[in-house]
């Protein structure tokens, strides 16, 4: 009896999880069937759903993306897009399909300059990723060095000190990225970057949909950012969403 | 009052502004290069009509018009009108000389260039091909004068005509001609023309197009004015098929015909004649009788299945004649990077049946469907059927694009036919791509493709695992958690380091005090050797001090040190080695050394176990 309990236990646990995520599946096989209908405002409405409820993944908001992408939104499309890249840095499928649609929005990214060349070899998660594993390797050998105390080798103090150097350097360019960690996508048509926070405010400049900023500070509903050329100005908060934006997890069922 | 005359001088000086604007704007115009433009109504002209040639002077107005002269052909001038036209803002104008053209022999004959010298340029049109053809039997009919119902058979009104093939094979795409001759004679009612329709089960025909060609021609010995389709048949069943083509219009005969002039003028249309030969006018004054028309044509074809010899793997159904060209515009690349091939297939046949050739299948690259158009290059099935194929190059070892094969059967060699393109070199840079296999090979279960204009996108199927956090790694709590527990990690090791070597440290002061101590006590127990002239006690004295002074430095407990161990530490000069084996053979041999040389080896013992330590 015991055993045939122990069974139904482990099926459950090891199942359960398979048929929650065969029904999530199901309803994007649907919202997928209502783009290709070209249903886009059903399709995003139901690829908005689940990442509501279940949470985002690169496929998901990368065919949101495509969705708002045809239904003319380009904000939100370059927005999901972006959201999608966070998620899977690595997928050049997606990086050059945001590159190429950015491009045809007219949306600039200005080309790396100085020491951004080579801050922009990586992302910030691939250089995260990496600076954890040098300062690991660090830990480990002078674990090494605590345990070997009277047998030291050069190779092992070499390592030591080499990764001790490249922990320093890495976590570095983690901090000067760490600016522009949190980036905002403006996501309406006629964004105004304004001289202080009120609405006859002079303009400072007109955005792009789907144009990059990076918060410094708030004011009412009011936002203080600056652009890639390091212009600043005051912007409407609706007018813009963060691309990390945790919230998007958390909205209650329209 | 002065200002009621400011007023008035204010539109005066306005009146003569905009008086001197149109002028200057108008001489600009006229200023602006002329141009010569000559038609001519119809290039086939009975001998007994006429045709209406048109010279259009565009920008200018002056100059001299020299008509050619040409054997056989008389030009007399009927009229001349000008037109000008302001569009968008822009000014121009143009001159039209109306000439009747008619020719007093048959033949075929080219009306050289006209000149108009303007300005003192010399501006000549092009030249004109027509020919002069046999007497209208229209007007042969007119001169005898009749005036009474006209009765004519069917056939002598409008005439079908198709250039159809007897055989085709399946899928085979042929052009033909489908021809309405309607008796120039004859008037048929506006309107009254429906187009051509294909009847049949084995044979479709591409829909005709709602402005056919219109012409007149001799056929039989009469004229007709003739409308024409340039369309293509495809044959779809196996085996005997009887085909019809089937065309209606509605003749107006006259039944009373009023004396009216029958010649031609500037304003005649195709079927109408003058605007005063309007069936208004007509009906007012004239009775017609309306006749429909059936036109009917019909044949057998005969269409013949594909040879099964020789057809090859690959072959899609294609039948006609294809050449293929592959191009893109990138030349060089990196992995990763999409590239968009243009596949080109030009020439003629059933471009429905028609495949993309496709790349070899290989794991180096991932192709995605392609983005296809179709461009009909005139009436007769040919055109360009272009492929947009997205690659995506994944190997770095890809030199070049490889060739492309299209294969198709072409019905006049009567066999299967396999093209090849030209492989497109490329430059591959970065390196091999670490694609996951999963979203490479089962491409139709990862991924579909839907286009939109110019785009080319690829949506997931497969949703992937999901996430609820989108924070780059840096925010998250468990990787700054994880990285801080390294850097505690790193810190208690590097203190614990730091104590262990200071422990070491004071251990070695405390060995190299307690070294010092005993090294006194010893020279203090030599010191009264040497005092009481003993050597005996003196010498084992020594040998007690270097054991005791050496032994850390060979790693020994004292009493075992040797002679062996000290000539491993010390170099061979040292005197503590002279001292040493002396002391050896005076225990062993029982020497004794005498009292003068005692003081001279205690002191320089005594310096040389000071600096030892």
């Amino acid at each position: 009896m015991r055993y045939i309990i122990f069974c139904c236990t482990l099926m459950c646990f090891f199942f359960l999880p398979n048929f929650a995520s065969a029904d999530i599946q199901q309803l994007f096989d649907q919202a997928n069937s209502e783009y290709i209908k070209k249903n886009y405002s059903v399709a995003i409405h139901d690829y908005e759903s689940i990442i509501r409820n279940n949470g985002g993944s690169p496929a998901l908001f990368y065919n949101l993306g495509l969705a708002y992408a045809q239904a003319g939104q380009s904000g939100k499309a370059i927005l999901n897009m972006e959201r999608a890249r966070n998620l899977a840095p690595g997928d050049s499928e997606i990086t050059a399909f945001l590159a190429e649609f950015k491009k045809k929005q007219g949306v600039f990214t200005a080309p790396p300059e100085g020491a951004e060349k080579i801050t922009s070899l990586l992302d910030i998660n691939q250089w995260a990723l990496l600076g954890f594993a040098s300062l690991l390797l660090f830990s480990f050998t002078q674990l090494l060095s605590l345990l070997l105390q009277e047998k030291k080798k050069f190779w092992l103090l070499l390592t030591n000190k080499c990764s001790l150097i490249a922990t320093v350097l890495i976590f570095s360019v983690v901090a000067y990225m760490w600016d522009e960690i949190n980036p905002y996508i403006v996501t309406t048509e006629s964004g105004k970057l304004l001289i202080s926070p009120i609405k006859e405010a002079d303009l400072v400049l007109s955005l792009r949909e789907g144009q990059q900023l990076f918060p410094i500070k708030k004011h009412g509903e009011y936002l203080y950012v600056r652009d890639s050329h390091n212009r600043k100005g005051w912007i409407l908060s609706h007018s813009l969403e963060a691309v990390n934006n945790p919230q998007i997890f958390n909205l209650s069922q329209p | 009052m002065k200002t009621a005359q400011k007023n008035i001088l204010h539109s005066y000086y306005c009146t003569i502004f905009l008086t001197l604007f149109l002028l200057f704007s108008g001489v600009h115009q006229v200023m602006a290069s002329p141009e010569i433009d000559v038609d001519l109504s119809t290039t086939e002209i009975p001998l007994n009509d006429f045709a209406i040639l048109t010279v259009r002077l565009i920008n200018t107005d002056k100059g001299e018009l020299i008509m050619p002269k040409l054997d056989g052909i008389n030009i007399h001038k009927r009229g001349q009108s000008r037109q000008v036209s302001i569009i968008n803002g822009k000014m121009s104008s143009s001159t039209s000389y109306t000439y009747m053209l008619s020719g007093e022999k048959k033949g075929k004959y080219t009306l050289p260039p006209i000149i108009l010298k303007s300005q003192g340029k010399i501006i000549k049109s092009k030249s004109i091909k027509f020919s002069i053809l046999a007497e209208s039997s229209t007007n042969n009919l007119q001169k005898s004068g009749q005036n009474s119902t006209i009765q004519k058979s069917p056939s002598d009104l409008a005439i079908i005509q198709v250039s159809s093939p007897k055989k085709m094979y399946i899928g085979e795409t042929v052009p033909i001609e489908i021809k309405l001759f309607f008796a120039a004679d004859t008037r048929i009612e506006p309107g009254s023309i429906h187009l051509p329709e294909i009847s049949g089960k084995g044979v479709i025909m591409t829909p005709l197009s709602t402005t056919p060609k219109e012409n007149r021609e001799e056929y039989k010995g009469k004229i007709w004015n003739t409308l024409s389709w340039q369309t293509t048949l495809s044959a779809i069943k196996e085996g005997e098929n009887s085909v019809s083509i089937t065309a209606d219009a509605v003749a107006l005969l006259r039944q009373a015909q009023r004396k009216r002039s029958q010649r031609h003028t500037p304003f005649d249309s195709f079927f109408g004649g003058n605007p005063f030969d309007d069936p208004f006018f007509d009906n007012a004054f004239t009775n017609y009788a309306r006749k429909p028309l059936h036109l009917l044509w019909k044949n057998n074809i005969n269409v013949l299945p594909l040879p099964a010899n020789g057809k090859p793997e690959n072959f899609s159904g294609a039948v006609g004649d294809f050449d293929i060209s592959v191009s893109t515009r990138v030349k060089e690349i990196e992995v990763g990077d999409p590239l968009l091939l243009q596949i080109s297939v030009s020439g003629a046949g059933n471009f429905d049946k028609l495949n993309i050739p496709e790349l070899p299948p290989e794991n180096r690259w991932r192709t995605y469907p392609p983005k296809v158009h179709f461009e009909p290059i005139g009436n007769s099935g040919g055109g360009q059927k272009i492929f947009e194929q997205a690659v995506v190059i994944k190997d770095s070892s890809i030199t070049a694009i490889p060739p492309l094969s299209l294969c198709y059967f072409n019905p006049e060699l009567k066999k299967y036919i396999t093209k090849k393109s030209t492989p497109i070199p490329l430059k591959i840079t970065g390196k091999t791509s670490n694609y996951n296999e999963q979203s490479i090979l089962p491409e139709t279960k990862t991924t579909t493709l839907t286009k939109k204009e110019d785009n080319l996108q690829i949506l997931n199927i497969d949703i992937g695992s999901l996430s609820k956090d989108l924070r780059p790694l840096p925010q998250r709590q468990w990787f700054q958690v994880a990285v801080l527990l390294l850097l505690l990690f790193c810190i208690v090791t590097y203190f614990v380091r730091h104590l262990q070597k200071r422990k070491e440290r004071n251990k070695e002061q405390e060995l190299r005090k307690k070294s010092i101590r005993r090294l006194q006590e010893d020279l203090v127990t030599l010191h009264a050797a040497k005092e009481n002239n003993d050597s005996t006690l003196f010498l084992h004295a020594c040998r007690v001090a270097i054991q005791n002074s050496l032994a850390r430095r060979c790693g020994i407990h004292p009493s075992v040190v040797s002679l062996g161990d000290i000539v491993k530490v010390l170099p061979g000069s040292s005197p503590v080695i002279e001292i040493f084996s002396m002391t050896d053979t005076a225990s062993y041999g029982n020497k004794s050394i005498p009292a003068t040389e005692l003081d001279k080896i205690y002191y320089q013992l005594k310096n040389e176990l000071e600096s030892l330590l």
